[in-house]
């Protein structure tokens, strides 16, 4: 384990995207303790300054603190995406972890599903469920929740075919295990180096697809900042302001390909 | 796969971008669209006299080639309702009369128009030399044909309700056309500006044809719409002087910067931070575009009931605040529902109703029973970027008074379903449009109009407006409207903040352009500087 460590350490990858992930990690928690400015004072007399050292990354288009709403808008970025991870895990593995195992039935009907829901566009179904349900934050995890299912059940349930014959598992049922032990303390481990990258490459595209959601309006409400909010509002300025709209840009990708390369290097070791 | 679905994801996530962003630019330029008049307007005027005869000599045809933010949604100016639509296509289609850029009613196809005392009778004298684009002469028998077809008299449905109170339209002779309408009504000779058309032409929708001074050439979906002068337009005056005019359907506020500068447009509809930067290369034209930026609220939930709380809510708000941070400074601050570009009707001693005072909203609060304040959700469509800043600006400045207010961003379907026909909201921030009439601009407060969604009720003021309808006497009349003003201003229906401009860019040579109280484009104004 510790030799994994010092091997990821020395992949490139991981590296650049691990330095990238905490810078914002970084801000987000200094957010906590420290904030230069009220995220929502508006100083409109000041609007859309330029970085200096009153205010350290600029002014947005109402006077607001650039840097202090990229310290709390981190936040909603990393809840989403951890969230949405969590549940994407629990439910993805469970569903596939018994379409692997059991097969036959099971797996038709799960594997079924899983192709339905790919099949379906997940900005589509965030949008409708945000159009049904109510536009919270709530919902709007539960639908990046949903739609992150399906990469997390694949994985989980080709793990499960390749390890369900193998010896270790027949000589666990030959001593009398259930399968729920079998499932869970016998085959998952083995498959738990996947499900991290998965894990990695999910909170990506959660983080996007965040973005994306508020972008189009939808996700967060204003005021409350979040990456995807900062940049709609910033794209009427791009002329005028341009590095109001590089930060949140900048913040989102960081985040978004940090994550990616994270899970590359993490690929990357545990295939060797 | 894992990372095919990622850059999936990707993928659709920038068409997404892409997509949103042409919706953001489109609201930003209906948002700054319209006016004052600025000092630019009127000199641009006095030389368009002066150079006008010089440049329809002139041999090398003339093109001036602009944008407008949406596609036509149609050409038979019948079946049209947006307002983008008939700003360019009002160069083609003309009515019996016709506005100028002050918004008074002044004569089109008729050169003139008579009411008889009981105001139930109008009797218009036709122009005589006037023809359709076809070649066809324009008669009275194309003026019964439209007015049958617009009142719906023709057993077709009415093209608007608002032509209900036509009895019936005849012709004496060919150039005498007559209504007679079934209750007087002060605001009809407004409505006698509505296009008229010629009588058994079938390909309107098409390949439209009007009287007006510049004829439809051709329309390209998503592209253009092209138009040519006529050149034998029948009043000197309202002679076009540019030979063609290409309009552009581009959406992307940052596309339209770009092709100004890169000379592929001659004159755009710009936000102001893009007019800033078009900057000193380009002659920017802005003016207010009557129209009314309102803090609506709901007349009926609970605390907004109560007419103090409305009236701290008008204390507390610092419109100026708003007009800096949102419109750049380029708006005109109001008082009541009611633009000062509508010069005549406008009531202008409603200034000092309210002043930013936050110790007297304080109290005014205290007295109705809210000193600690509620909770406010305002819903803004979330396609208006100005709007959704509004309501955010709103929201600081509301915070002073312990009004806890949060805001829902809702698509405009949402917001015209909810918001605008069930009234199913507590406060929102939306633009009132323009109306010549000022019994249109009114009538949104009165408590039996279907589409009163303050809920505003209040039996003094509909009697009020109702008066005024079908008062004849053009004093009388004003008085009453100004007093109307006077009415949803005390009782604080809503915050009435600002009227937006509307930015206009133009090249340096390209002189004339002339804004008016609704949105329209004029042509004709046009002109090339040499």
């Amino acid at each position: 384990m510790k030799e994994n460590w010092k091997k990821l350490f020395k992949t490139p990858n991981f590296v650049v995207g691990f330095v990238m992930v905490f810078i914002i990690v970084f801000l987000m928690m200094v957010g906590f303790f420290y904030l230069p400015y009220d995220v929502n004072a508006m100083d409109v007399v000041n609007k859309l300054a330029k970085p200096d050292n009153v205010h350290l990354l600029g002014t947005d288009h109402l006077g607001r603190d650039i840097l202090s709403r990229i310290m709390q808008g981190a936040r909603i970025s990393i809840l989403i995406g951890i969230l949405v991870v969590i549940f994407g895990l629990i439910t993805g593995t469970l569903v596939g972890s018994v379409a692997g195992y059991f097969g036959g039935k099971a797996d038709e009907i799960i594997s079924k599903l899983i192709d339905t829901q790919m099949a379906f566009p997940g900005v589509l179904l965030a949008l409708m469920m945000i159009a049904v349900f109510g536009n919270n934050l709530g919902n709007i995890i539960l639908a990046l929740g949903i739609m992150s299912i399906p990469r997390f059940a694949r994985i989980t349930r080709s793990g499960f075919m390749k390890y369900r014959d193998a010896e270790f598992v027949r000589a666990s049922r030959v001593r009398g295990a259930g399968d729920f032990y079998i499932m869970f303390f016998h085959i998952l481990p083995n498959i738990v180096p996947d499900l991290i990258v998965t894990c990695s490459l999910g909170f990506a595209s959660a983080v996007m697809s965040e973005a994306g959601l508020s972008y189009l309006g939808l996700g967060i409400q204003p005021p409350t900042p979040s990456f995807g909010k900062m940049l709609s509002e910033a794209q009427n300025y791009i002329l005028q302001a341009p590095w109001y709209v590089m930060i949140p840009a900048i913040a989102i990708t960081f985040l978004v390909m940090g994550f990616n390369m994270m899970g590359d290097g993490i690929s990357k070791v545990m295939q060797h | 796969m894992k990372k095919l679905c990622v850059i999936l994801t990707m993928a659709m996530m920038l068409t997404g971008l892409a997509a949103c962003s042409n919706a953001g630019a489109e609201s930003a330029a209906t948002d700054t669209v319209a006016a004052t008049q600025s000092v630019e307007k009127e000199s641009a005027a006095e030389s368009t006299a002066t150079e006008s005869t010089a440049e329809t000599e002139s041999t090398e045809p003339t093109v001036v080639r602009m944008n407008i933010s949406s596609e036509p949604d149609s050409l038979d100016p019948w079946q049209s309702a947006a307002s983008d639509t008939s700003a360019i296509f009002d160069n083609v289609f003309e009515g019996l009369m016709s506005y100028n850029s002050e918004g008074e009613i002044v004569p089109g196809l008729a050169e003139s128009c008579d009411i008889s005392e009981d105001g139930l009778t109008y009797t218009f004298k036709l122009r005589e030399n006037v023809t359709f684009h076809n070649g066809q002469p324009f008669t009275s028998k194309d003026a019964v044909y439209s007015y049958n077809h617009l009142a719906g008299l023709d057993g077709e449905e009415a093209v608007s309700s608002k032509f209900a109170g036509v009895e019936s339209v005849e012709a004496p002779d060919d150039y005498t056309f007559v209504i007679h309408m079934k209750e007087a009504s002060a605001s009809f000779l407004a409505l006698t500006i509505a296009d008229v058309l010629p009588e058994g032409y079938e390909d309107q929708a098409t390949s439209p044809i009007g009287t007006g001074p510049y004829k439809f050439v051709e329309y390209v979906p998503g592209q253009r719409v092209v138009f040519e002068k006529k050149n034998d337009y029948y009043n000197e005056e309202k002679m076009g002087q540019i030979d063609r005019v290409e309009v552009y359907i581009m959406t992307d506020a940052s596309a339209i910067v770009s092709a100004m500068m890169s000379d592929q447009l001659d004159l755009a509809n710009v936000s102001v931070e893009n007019a800033q930067i078009l900057g000193d290369d380009f002659d920017i034209y802005n003016s207010p575009q009557n129209m009314v930026q309102i803090f609506a609220l709901n007349n009926t939930y609970e605390p907004l009931s109560n007419v103090k709380v409305r009236q701290a809510i008008n204390y507390a708000v610092n419109k100026q605040e708003i007009i800096q941070g949102v419109f750049d400074g380029y708006a005109t601050e109001l008082y009541s529902n009611f633009s000062p570009v509508m010069s005549v009707y406008y009531n202008d001693e409603l200034s000092d109703v309210y002043t930013t005072d936050i110790e007297k909203a304080k109290s005014l609060m205290e007295e109705a029973g809210y000193a600690d304040g509620f909770d406010l959700v305002i819903k803004v469509p979330g396609n208006y970027q100005a709007h959704v800043d509004t309501a955010q600006i709103l929201m600081a400045q509301l915070s002073q008074i312990n009004i806890n207010v949060s805001i829902e961003t809702i698509e405009w379907a949402t917001w015209l379903e909810d918001v605008y026909a069930n009234a199913n909201y507590q406060g929102t921030v939306i633009g009132f449009t323009g109306k010549l009439d000022p019994n249109d601009v009114l009538v949104r407060f009165k408590s039996t109009y279907a589409k009163n969604f303050t809920k505003y009720n209040n039996p003094e003021y509909d009697a009020l407006i109702d008066a005024a309808a079908v008062e004849m006497d053009d004093e009388k009349r004003i008085e009453m409207y100004k007093e109307c003003q006077k009415i949803i201003t005390e009782d604080a229906v809503g915050v009435y903040i600002c009227d937006p401009n509307l930015t206009m860019a133009a090249k340096k040579e390209l002189k004339g352009y002339t804004f008016y109280p609704v949105t329209f484009h004029d042509f004709t104004k046009l002109y090339y500087e040499k």
